[in-house]
C-alpha cells in the first residue's frame, strides 16, 4: 500500500452530500470517534484511558496499522479521509469513518497529541494539534499503531465546556459508548480505565461470549442467527424473557452494520417478537446485529451516526421478528402467551389466568407449587392458608432452591391483627381467600373482585414510598452483614449517580470500588434475607435509566423499580393477616386500580355474570 | 411380616416420626413411613425422612414374623387416630398390608422397603450429652433469629460450636444475631456445624419428651439420640460468618432495664409505630429512656426509668426485634448495650453471659 496517498481531500460535492454536523459534543463523542478510527485501522487491542470523566484527558491507543508521516500530517485536515473517494462509495460503506471529520473536529476544540507508526515504517511520527492549529509535527519513536491523547476538551470553547456534566456522568457516557463498541467488535480486546480504575476488561472472544462476558449474566443467552436472502442477516444474542427480562426496552441493544444505533423500529420488533413469552410489560435483554447490504441503509441521517434509515422498514422488521422468534422457539420453551385476565363478558373458560411466572426471573428454580394447607381446624369454612413451619435448606453445590416453600416472613407485608379485624368490620369488602397463590378474591357488594397481589402490593409500596424524599427518607434497617453487589461497568457507572436518590427510599448503598456496591440498609418491607436480591434487581434496573433523564424521571424509575422488586410475587403464599393488610392498604391507596406500570390491579365479575354461566 | 401392638403406642410413636414428612415430597416413598419388625427382639422400628432430616423410633410389639415395608404415613396416622383403644394387628404380604383392630379391617398398599432411602452411615467423631432442658433453652435463645433466605443458605440454621468445654449456639438473619452459650461440665470438644432449622425444631419437639439428649457429630451429619428415638440430620455445608467479629467488644453506653417493663412499653409504643417497619425510637439519657413511635395515624411515647451510663443517645429499632430478644431470656433485669445510632445494640441478662442478642438499628434520619 502506498501510504503517502491513502488520505485524499474529498471533493466539495461529496462533502456537501454528507449531512454535516457537530461531531464533538462531549467526551463520549470523542471516545466514540477515536475507537472507530482504531477499529477502522484493524486494531486487535484498544486501550482507553480517561481522566476527569474524559474532560481532562482521553487517551486511545491501538495496535492497528497506524499512519505514515504524510497521513499523520493530513489527518487533522477537514475531509481528509482514507476511507472513501467518490460519493458512489458511500453506498457501500464498510468502515466506521467516512467523513474525514472526526479528528479535525477534535483537534479544533482540544489539545491533541497523536503518535503513530505505519506498519512497515521504521520510524513513527508525532503530531500536536491545539485549538485547530498544528503545533508540532515530527519524527517520534512509536510501536506500530496509533496513540492519541486528547486533553482539556473545549478549553477554548467555554460555552461548550460549561454544558458538560459531572465527571461521573461524562465518564459513564464514555464507558457506555466504549461498551457498545466492544459488543460490536468482539474480536478486539477492549480495556478501559477511568481515574486509574479498570472499567472494562474484555478479552477477544466471539460475539456470544463477548455478550456473556459483558453482561456478566450467569444465564446463557440464546444465539440469534437468521438470514433473509437479498436483505441481510440478524445475529447476536437474546436472553429468554423467562430468564432475564427488563422493565423497559433499554436492555435491547441494536447494531446495524457494526454501528450502535438507536432505532425504535428494530427495538420494537424485538419486543414484539417476545410478546407473550415471559411476563407482560417486561422486555427482553438482547444484543441484535443487523447486517444489511449497504443499499438497504442510510447511515447518514444523524451526524453522530447513531440513527439509520432503512430502505425498506417492513422488510427489516420481518427479518428481526423472524430471527428472534426462531431463536426463542428453538429454545423449546413455552411460547404460548398468557391469556389476560378476562374482560367481564368473556365466558369463564377463556378467562382462565395462567399462573405464569410473571414476575419471577427464575421460574425454573421455583419449587412446584404445593397444595394449599387448609386451616381445617378453624372450621369457619374460609379457605385461608395457614403459616407452616418455615424451613428448608439448600444443599451446597446445587442451585439454591426452597425445599419447602415458606410462607412469607411476616414483616414483608405488615399489619396487625387489629387492622385485620377492622377490615372485617368495615365489611363492604370481604376477603374470600387467595387463588393460585397469585390473586386475592374479594367479595364486594354483588361483585367478586380478583386482585393481582403483585400489582396491588406494587401500588401500595409505590404510594407509601412516594411520600419520602431526601429530607424525609423512608424508615430503613441497618444490616449486620451488608451484602456486596457487583454490576457490569456500564450500569455501575450510572448507578453510582443514583445512590443519593435511593437513600430517600430507605436503600442506603455505598460504592465499594470496582463496580461494586455495599448495601448498608434497606427499608423494612424488604424481607430479611431478601436484601441482596431485591437491591441487586433494583440497581440493575436503575443502571439502565438514561443518564440524561431529568431527576423527576429518575425518581419515578427508582420508585417503580423498588415497588416491583420489593412487592410480593405471583406464587407467594400469603397468610390471612397478610391478605387483609394488603387489601386494606390498597383500599387506602390513591390510584388503586392500576400498578405503577399501568397494569390493572383489579378485575371484577358480577354476580349476574356468574349466574349466567349456570343459566340461572 | 406380622405383629400386634397397642393402638396408643403405635399412634404415639408414629406421631414422633411423621413430623418430618413433607406434603409433596420429591419421591413418593418419602410420603411413607418405613416399618421394620424384628422377630427376635419383639421390636418395631418406624422411620420417616425428607432426605435432610430423618427420625427413627423404636417400640415394643409382639412380632410373629419379621420383615419390612413402607406405608403411607398420613393415611396410617389418620386410621390409627380413629381406631378404638385396643390391640392392632398388622399383616404384610409383599406391599399389601392388612390392619385389624377389633372388628375394623383396613387394607393398605405400601411401597417396598428397598425404595426407602437408607439412613446415612455416620461414624461419630464427637459425642455430646446434653440435658434436654438446656438444649431446649439454647434453641429458644437462638432459633428466632435464623434466616429463611435461600441465597444465604448457610444462615438457614443454628450454628453449633463446641470448643473445649464451651458450647455455643448462634443464629442470624443479617439484621440481628442471637447467641447462647453454656459451659459443659466435662469434655474437651472441637466441633462446629450448622444444623438446619427444620432439624432444630424437630429436635426441640423430641427433646420435650426426654431428660437427656445425646448428640453424635460427624462431618456433615448430626445424630441426636433421645432414648428410643434417633434423629439424623444433614448439616448445612458452608462457612458460617465469623460471628465473633460482628459483636463489638466495647460499648460506651449501657442501660440496665427491667425486662418485663421494657418489653411492655415497647409493645405499647409499637402500636403507633410505622406499620411496615415497626420502628421505635429510644432516647437514653442519665436516668431514663424515652420510647416513641409515630406513623400517619398518630404518635405515642413513654418514659421509663433506667440506669443508663454513657453519652445521650437516640437510636431506632424494629420493635419486633427488641421483643424477640427480650422474650428469649427469663432474666428479670437485662442490660442494653449501645454504641452509636447506626451501630448495633446488644441485649443480655444483667448477670450472666449465657445469652446475648445483637440487633442492628433502624435509621432515624427523618425522625
Ligand atoms: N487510529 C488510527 N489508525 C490509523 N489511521 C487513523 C487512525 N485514526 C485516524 N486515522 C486516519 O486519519 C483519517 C482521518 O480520521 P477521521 O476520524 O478524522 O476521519 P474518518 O475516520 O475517515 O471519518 P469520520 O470523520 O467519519 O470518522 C482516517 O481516514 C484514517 O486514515
Ligand atoms: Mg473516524
Amino acid at each position: 500500500m502506498e501510504n503517502a496517498t491513502q488520505i485524499k481531500v474529498l471533493p466539495a460535492l461529496v462533502y456537501e452530500r454528507i449531512a454535516a454536523g457537530e461531531v464533538v459534543e462531549r467526551p463520549a463523542s470523542v471516545v466514540k470517534e477515536l475507537i472507530e478510527n482504531s477499529l477502522d485501522a484493524r486494531a486487535s487491542r484498544i486501550e482507553i484511558e480517561l481522566e476527569g470523566g474524559g474532560k481532562a484527558l482521553i487517551r486511545v491507543s491501538d495496535d492497528g496499522h497506524g499512519m505514515g508521516p504524510a497521513d499523520a500530517r493530513l489527518c487533522f485536515t477537514r475531509h481528509a479521509t482514507s476511507k472513501i473517494d467518490q460519493f458512489e462509495d458511500l453506498e457501500l460503506i464498510r468502515t466506521y469513518g467516512f467523513r474525514g471529520e472526526a479528528l479535525p473536529s477534535v483537534g479544533a476544540v482540544a489539545k491533541v497529541r497523536l503518535v503513530t507508526r505505519f506498519r512497515g515504517d521504521e520510524k513513527g511520527s508525532e503530531v500536536v494539534y491545539e485549538g485547530g492549529r498544528l503545533v508540532r509535527f515530527g519524527e517520534a519513536g512509536s510501536p506500530v499503531g496509533t496513540d492519541i491523547v486528547v486533553r482539556e476538551l473545549f478549553y477554548n470553547v467555554p460555552a461548550r465546556k460549561k454544558f458538560l456534566k459531572s465527571d461521573r456522568a461524562e465518564r459513564s457516557a464514555c464507558v457506555d459508548v466504549a461498551s457498545r463498541m466492544a459488543l460490536a467488535n468482539p474480536g478486539t480486546a477492549f480495556h478501559l480505565t477511568a481515574g486509574g480504575k479498570s472499567r472494562l476488561a474484555l478479552p477477544p472472544a466471539d460475539l456470544y461470549h463477548r455478550c456473556v462476558d459483558y453482561f456478566k449474566a450467569g444465564r446463557e443467552p440464546l444465539a440469534l442467527d437468521y438470514t433473509s436472502p437479498g436483505l441481510g442477516r440478524i445475529t447476536g444474542v437474546i436472553w429468554h424473557p423467562n430468564r432475564i427480562s427488563r422493565a423497559n426496552r433499554s436492555g435491547i441493544l441494536v447494531f446495524v452494520n457494526g454501528r450502535s444505533v438507536n432505532d425504535r423500529q428494530v427495538v420494537e420488533a424485538v419486543a414484539a417478537a417476545c410478546r407473550g413469552v415471559g411476563a407482560k410489560d417486561r422486555y427482553p435483554q438482547a444484543v441484535v446485529f443487523l447486517k444489511l447490504s449497504g443499499r438497504q441503509v442510510d447511515v447518514n441521517v444523524h451526524p453522530a451516526k447513531s440513527e439509520v434509515k432503512f430502505a425498506d422498514d417492513a422488510a427489516v422488521r420481518r427479518l428481526v421478528m423472524a430471527g428472534v422468534t426462531r431463536a426463542l422457539s428453538e429454545a423449546g420453551e413455552d411460547l404460548i402467551a398468557a391469556t389476560p385476565l378476562g374482560g367481564g363478558e368473556e365466558p369463564p373458560t377463556r378467562s382462565r389466568p395462567r399462573r405464569d411466572e410473571e414476575y419471577s426471573r427464575e421460574p425454573n428454580l421455583r419449587s412446584p407449587r404445593e397444595p394449599r394447607v387448609v386451616d381445617g381446624g378453624a372450621g369457619d369454612g374460609v379457605p385461608f392458608t395457614v403459616g407452616r413451619p418455615r424451613g428448608g435448606r439448600v444443599s451446597a453445590g446445587a442451585p439454591p432452591r426452597p425445599l419447602d416453600k415458606p410462607a412469607l416472613p411476616d414483616d414483608q407485608l405488615n399489619f396487625t391483627p387489629e387492622a385485620a379485624r377492622q377490615l372485617y368490620e368495615e365489611a363492604p369488602y370481604q376477603i374470600q381467600g387467595q387463588f393460585a397463590d397469585t390473586f386475592i378474591l374479594v367479595e364486594h357488594g354483588d361483585k367478586l373482585l380478583v386482585i393481582d397481589q403483585h400489582a396491588a402490593h406494587e401500588r401500595v409500596i409505590y404510594e407509601e414510598l412516594a411520600a419520602h424524599d431526601a429530607e424525609r427518607p423512608a424508615p430503613s434497617q441497618q444490616l449486620l452483614l451488608p451484602p456486596r453487589i457487583k454490576l457490569d461497568p456500564r450500569r455501575a457507572a450510572r448507578v453510582a449517580e443514583l445512590l443519593e436518590l435511593l437513600s430517600a427510599f430507605g436503600f442506603h448503598v455505598e460504592s465499594a470500588g470496582a463496580d461494586s456496591f455495599r448495601v448498608l440498609a434497606v427499608p423494612q418491607m424488604v424481607g430479611a434475607g431478601d436484601e441482596e436480591r431485591v437491591t441487586r434487581e433494583i440497581l440493575e434496573e436503575l443502571g439502565d435509566v438514561g443518564e440524561d433523564a431529568p431527576l423527576a424521571e429518575r425518581r419515578r424509575a427508582a420508585l417503580v423499580s423498588i415497588s416491583c422488586k420489593a412487592a410480593v410475587k405471583a406464587g407467594d403464599r400469603l397468610n390471612r393477616e397478610q391478605l387483609v393488610g394488603l387489601i386494606r392498604r390498597l383500599l387506602a391507596s390513591p390510584n388503586k386500580s392500576t400498578c405503577p406500570h399501568g397494569r390493572p390491579t383489579t378485575a371484577e365479575l358480577t354476580e349476574a355474570q356468574i349466574r349466567r354461566w349456570f343459566n340461572r | 411380616m406380622e405383629f400386634v401392638c397397642s393402638r396408643g403406642t403405635l399412634f404415639d410413636t408414629l406421631s414422633q416420626v411423621t413430623g418430618v414428612v413433607k406434603k409433596n415430597p420429591p419421591l413418593p416413598v418419602l410420603s411413607n413411613v418405613l416399618v421394620q419388625a424384628d422377630a427376635d427382639g419383639n421390636r418395631l422400628n418406624l422411620t420417616a425422612t425428607d432426605l435432610e432430616v430423618g427420625v427413627s423410633c423404636r417400640l415394643s410389639a409382639e412380632v410373629a414374623a419379621g420383615g419390612e415395608v413402607t406405608l403411607p404415613a398420613r393415611k396410617l396416622t389418620d386410621i390409627l387416630r380413629e381406631l378404638p383403644e385396643a390391640a392392632v394387628s398388622v399383616t404384610v404380604e409383599g406391599t399389601a398390608c392388612a390392619l385389624t383392630c377389633e372388628n375394623a379391617k383396613f387394607n393398605l398398599t405400601g411401597i417396598e422397603a428397598a425404595e426407602f432411602p437408607p439412613r446415612p452411615e455416620v461414624a461419630p467423631e464427637t459425642t455430646l450429652p446434653l440435658p434436654a432442658d438446656t438444649l431446649r433453652e439454647m434453641i429458644r435463645q437462638t432459633i428466632f433469629a435464623v434466616s429463611y433466605d435461600e441465597t444465604r443458605y448457610f444462615l438457614n440454621g443454628i450454628y453449633i460450636s463446641a470448643q473445649g468445654k464451651e458450647l455455643v449456639f448462634v443464629a442470624t438473619d443479617g439484621r440481628r444475631l442471637a447467641k447462647s452459650t453454656r459451659t459443659l461440665e466435662e469434655g474437651d470438644y472441637d466441633f462446629s456445624g450448622i444444623i438446619p432449622t427444620k432439624a432444630v425444631s424437630e429436635i426441640d419437639k423430641l427433646a420435650s419428651k426426654v431428660e437427656e439428649v445425646t448428640f453424635s457429630l460427624a462431618r456433615g451429619h448430626l445424630v441426636a439420640d433421645f432414648a428410643d428415638t434417633v434423629l439424623t440430620a444433614t448439616l448445612i455445608e458452608g462457612d458460617y460468618p465469623d460471628y465473633q467479629k460482628l459483636i463489638p467488644q466495647e460499648f460506651p453506653g449501657s442501660a440496665t432495664v427491667n425486662r418485663g417493663l421494657f418489653a411492655d412499653a415497647t409493645r405499647r409504643i409499637a402500636l403507633m409505630a410505622d406499620e411496615t417497619s415497626h420502628r421505635v425510637a429510644y432516647e437514653f439519657d442519665g436516668e431514663s429512656v424515652r420510647i416513641s413511635g409515630k406513623s400517619e395515624q398518630g404518635e405515642a411515647s413513654e418514659t421509663l426509668a433506667v440506669n443508663y451510663s454513657g453519652d445521650d443517645l437516640r437510636i431506632g429499632f424494629n420493635a419486633r426485634y427488641i421483643n424477640d430478644a427480650l422474650k428469649a431470656t427469663d432474666a428479670p433485669e437485662v442490660e442494653f448495650l449501645l454504641l452509636e445510632n447506626l451501630r448495633p445494640g446488644l441485649i443480655k441478662p444483667v448477670d450472666g453471659d449465657d445469652y446475648l442478642c445483637l440487633i442492628m438499628p433502624m435509621r432515624l434520619d427523618d425522625y
